[in-house]
């Protein structure tokens, strides 16, 4: 019984030292193995490894994938002295694990190293830079892609040499003013639609009176027409009368014109009218007969 | 038929009855423990029927010592170590056989458990008065067995009576379940149903577990575990005199030597099934992992992927159990969602440009305006491998990246154009730029749809653009009205030109006509004058001056005399006095 007992017990230790030689490297792993602090190997390959037992060997594990992080806004003044708030983000990768374990130990500690540095570049290479060169309409002008290659050069050499890592990639992820400044933007955009109220207002008073003035054209055109057609029409239709009646009165112009002077006095004599007639005019030779002759010479004398 | 064969073959055939039924009001309900429950009843049958068996005598054999204890192991001990499979008793097989029916069986239920939403279970107090009523048909069946078991001196029947009174349990269970949904429980977030139906499958699980032992002891000629532990377990943990004991142990603190042999088998039978149960219950748990119907699974072995390129799709799988193997899983069929820019508000009513509905982050235009942009963008998990192992947190990037090409957009279009003509174009190229970059860095993402939700100016400028718009619609209501005048102003001098024309034209005829008829009049004049110039032209002058000079006043000059002064006045004096005197 006493024999079995042993037995277990040894069993048991020789169980417990063979978990602790054992470990496991994920995927997403690489381990760097110290011995008594010393590094002695880094593993990148998935699956079971042996190692020294216990604390004679340590596992250090890193996260060998692509790690994101927002290093803080920054404030920066331009090359033309505007001054920029900028947000940028940086993805990094492990590229040398034992500098990266001996310079910077953890992610956290990585990112705020990377972090200063980023910035560093950032305002570095926007010095460079003037507003129109960031935002623009003519978008070949825009230099911002240029602006994210260079701070990710400059920012890989000491990354890479120093700090063991990699940076993968670098974005600016927003642009904006100090809040200072944006008041000013703000009245400026006011403005701006302002102008551009009125500007409406007055392209409307403009159009509406090109429309007004056209059509009075219009209707001054169409009047003059109908006036000039209908007198056209007028005189035609007058010298038609005319002609008619000559065609009728030549026939005998003097009866025409003794009707006519008829018919003239019959409307030019009105009611009010005085007239005033000589005792010796034709018509009165009957009146006095002692000084004329009744009833000679009458029809000559018509 | 001796007296315990007849008392097997009454449990049995009661045992099944309440099986079918509970097995029926399984169907009816649609409930979780009362499944469990049933399948449990089942291997009360199976119990009940091997230990008709086993104290049957066998007709082909002769009749041995039967030994009663080991119901599964229905041929006896052997002492030989080999296995004779010929010689092994159709009990044996059975018994094996309907442990692995049981087992799935089992399994069968977990899977519902995991996957089955909870149901409403309708008058579930009535279910609940049936299972204590099965409770008490148990309760009896246990008390039968038992009384007859130890009447006669045969343990395998006390043992089935243990295992009745287990069912017993189940049946409370379940019924209390029942009764404890009618009281509504489940309106506090306890899903009672599922609770109660996975400690019967752990008695489920117990009994095929047993019945594994049991052939294998039998196999080698050894005893194993001749009882059914759980249920004897249970049985006694129900027992009056269990407690009993214990309490004796307590509240005298006494010595352990001076507790009974009963009590201290009892005890460490307790402890060693418990421990046994444990054991296999975490093992057989750990090789057993289910995929949800929108995951994917990654199989990592000590570490090691070894499933590239095939991932676990949704169900149930096996697996070595921990630590052997782990399984990653991970949501890749759901479409999840990113705010990009702003987030805005969800309990705003309207997003509206004169009222703040989110978080306002500014961004900046090409023509140096400050602006909101709120856009939601739709992506989905696409390879499962490069999403666990490229990045740490993928959606980060994502994120990153979207803002990123954002700001670069808005830094060369002008604001107007991004809220109106530019925003199609704009989410097309997040989409394709985006994901031309997730797929650079094998994030394993994929952007489904870009939704540009709302951009608005600042609060305070918001009401500047509506001036705008409000100019706009005066420019428009100018012109209309400018087009109105137009419109009715040419027409109104059309007609007019149409009336003078008309004027002319009746002119003409008015003319013409007059005409005709004054020179008609005179050709007849003429001709009837012709006729007699002599009378007619006299006539015509006289009746000419009788129409013209009558009631006129005239006045008559004597030729001779001095031209008068007159004034060609009617209605005055003609001549002056005074000139008349001259």
């Amino acid at each position: 019984m006493k024999k079995f007992t042993l037995l277990l017990i040894v069993l048991g230790i020789l169980i417990c030292v063979i978990a602790l030689s054992i470990f496991t490297v994920n995927e997403k792993e690489i381990a760097i193995i110290t011995r008594f602090g010393d590094p002695v190997r880094i593993v990148t390959k998935a699956g079971p490894h042996r190692k020294l037992p216990g604390f004679l060997e340590k596992v250090n594990l890193l996260d060998k994938r692509i790690h994101t992080f927002k290093p803080r806004p920054l404030q920066l003044m331009l090359k033309d002295q505007n001054p920029i708030i900028m947000t940028c983000y940086v993805c990094w990768q492990i590229a040398d694990p034992l500098d990266f374990f001996q310079a910077l130990g953890t992610q956290n500690i990585a990112e705020e190293k990377l972090g200063d540095m980023v910035n560093a570049r950032l305002g570095n290479v926007l010095g460079d830079y003037i507003l129109s060169q960031i935002i623009n309409i003519d978008a070949d002008k825009v230099k911002l892609s240029e602006i994210e290659k260079r701070i990710l050069m400059e920012s890989n050499d000491q990354a890479r040499n120093q700090y063991g890592l990699k940076v993968v990639d670098i974005g600016i992820r927003r642009i904006t003013y100090p809040s200072t400044n944006t008041e000013a933007v703000y009245n400026r955009m006011k403005s701006d639609r302002e102008t551009e109220a009125k500007k409406y207002r007055a392209e409307g008073g403009e159009a509406a009176s090109i429309i007004e003035a056209e059509a009075d054209r219009q209707v001054s055109e169409i009047l003059a027409e109908a006036s000039k057609n209908a007198e056209i029409t007028k005189g035609e239709g007058d010298k038609e009368a005319i002609k008619i009646r000559g065609e009728a009165y030549s026939q005998a112009p003097e009866l025409f014109e003794f009707l006519d002077s008829l018919d003239t006095y019959r409307k030019i004599l009105g009611r009010e009218t005085t007239l005033i007639l000589s005792l010796d005019s034709n018509l009165f030779r009957y009146l006095l007969p002692e000084d004329r002759e009744i009833g000679k010479n009458n029809v000559e004398d018509l | 038929m001796d007296i315990k064969q007849k008392t097997a073959a009454v449990s049995t055939l009661l045992n099944l009855l309440l099986t079918i039924l509970k097995f029926i009001l399984a169907g009816f309900s649609g409930s979780l423990v009362i499944l469990a429950e049933a399948w449990h009843s089942l291997t009360d049958v199976v119990t009940s029927l091997l230990v008709y068996f086993s104290v049957s005598p066998r007709p082909n054999k002769p009749v041995e010592e039967i030994p009663e204890r080991s119901e599964t192991s229905g041929n006896g001990v052997r002492t030989d170590a080999d296995i004779d499979w010929n010689n092994i008793s159709i009990e044996n097989w059975m018994s094996l056989a309907i442990g692995f029916i049981i087992l799935f069986a089992a399994i069968a239920v977990i899977y519902k458990i995991l996957y089955t939403p909870f149901l409403l279970i309708a008058s579930p107090f009535v279910y609940g008065l049936f299972f204590l009523f099965f409770a008490g048909c148990s309760l009896v069946v246990s008390i039968f067995e038992i009384k007859m078991g130890k009447k006669y001196d045969s343990p395998a029947l006390i043992a089935d009576g243990l295992h009745s009174k287990a069912d017993m349990v189940g049946s409370l269970i379940a019924g209390f379940t029942m009764i404890a949904l009618q009281l509504g429980i489940d309106r506090i977030g306890i899903n009672i149903d599922k609770i109660g139906a996975v400690i019967i499958i752990v008695f489920i699980l117990s009994f095929s577990l047993e019945t594994f032992v049991n052939f294998w002891s039998s196999l080698h000629g050894k005893p194993g575990w001749r009882d059914r532990i759980t249920s004897g377990l249970i049985a006694s943990a129900i027992d009056r005199h269990t407690w009993k004991l214990l309490f004796q142990r307590i509240s005298h603190s006494s010595n352990w030597d001076q507790l009974s042999v009963e009590f201290r088998l009892r005890a460490r039978r307790i402890f060693i099934s418990l421990l046994a149960l444990g054991v296999f219950l975490v093992i057989f748990l750990s090789c057993l992992t289910t995929i949800g119907p929108s995951e994917q699974g990654i199989r990592e072995r000590l570490g090691r992927l070894v499933n590239q390129g095939y991932p676990l799709n949704p169900g149930l799988h096996l697996k070595l159990p921990w630590p052997l193997e782990t399984i990653i899983k991970v949501d890749t069929f759901t479409i999840q969602s990113m705010n990009i820019g702003n987030i805005s508000n969800p309990s705003a009513v309207a997003l509206l440009w004169t009222k703040q509905h989110g978080t306002e982050e500014s961004f900046l235009s090409a023509e140096n305006y400050l602006f909101y942009p709120y856009i939601k963008l739709h992506y989905r998990i696409k390879d499962i491998f490069n999403y666990t192992y490229s990045f740490r947190n993928p959606e980060e990037f994502l994120d990153n990246a979207s803002h990123a090409l954002l700001t670069e957009i808005f830094s060369t279009k002008i604001f107007t154009d991004i809220v109106t003509v530019y925003r199609g174009p704009m989410e097309e190229k997040i989409r394709e730029v985006v994901q031309a970059k997730l797929d650079e860095l094998k994030s394993g993402l994929e952007i489904i749809n870009v939704n540009t939700k709302d951009i608005h100016p600042p609060i305070s400028v918001a009401a500047s653009y509506e001036e705008v718009i409000a100019a706009m619609q005066e420019k428009e209501q100018k012109i209309n009205q400018a087009t109105g005048y137009s419109n009715s102003a040419i027409p109104e001098a059309r007609g007019w030109a149409v009336k003078t024309r008309k004027q002319a034209e009746s002119y003409v005829l008015e003319k013409k006509a007059n005409a005709g008829g004054e020179a008609s009049r005179f050709l007849n004049r003429m001709a009837a004058i012709k006729a007699y110039p002599a009378i007619t032209m006299p006539m015509l002058y006289r009746d000419a001056i009788k129409e013209n000079l009558a009631n006129k006043p005239i006045i008559l000059v004597e030729p001779g005399a001095s031209v008068p002064d007159v004034w060609l006045n009617s209605g005055r004096p003609i001549f002056l006095e005074n000139q008349f005197e001259q």
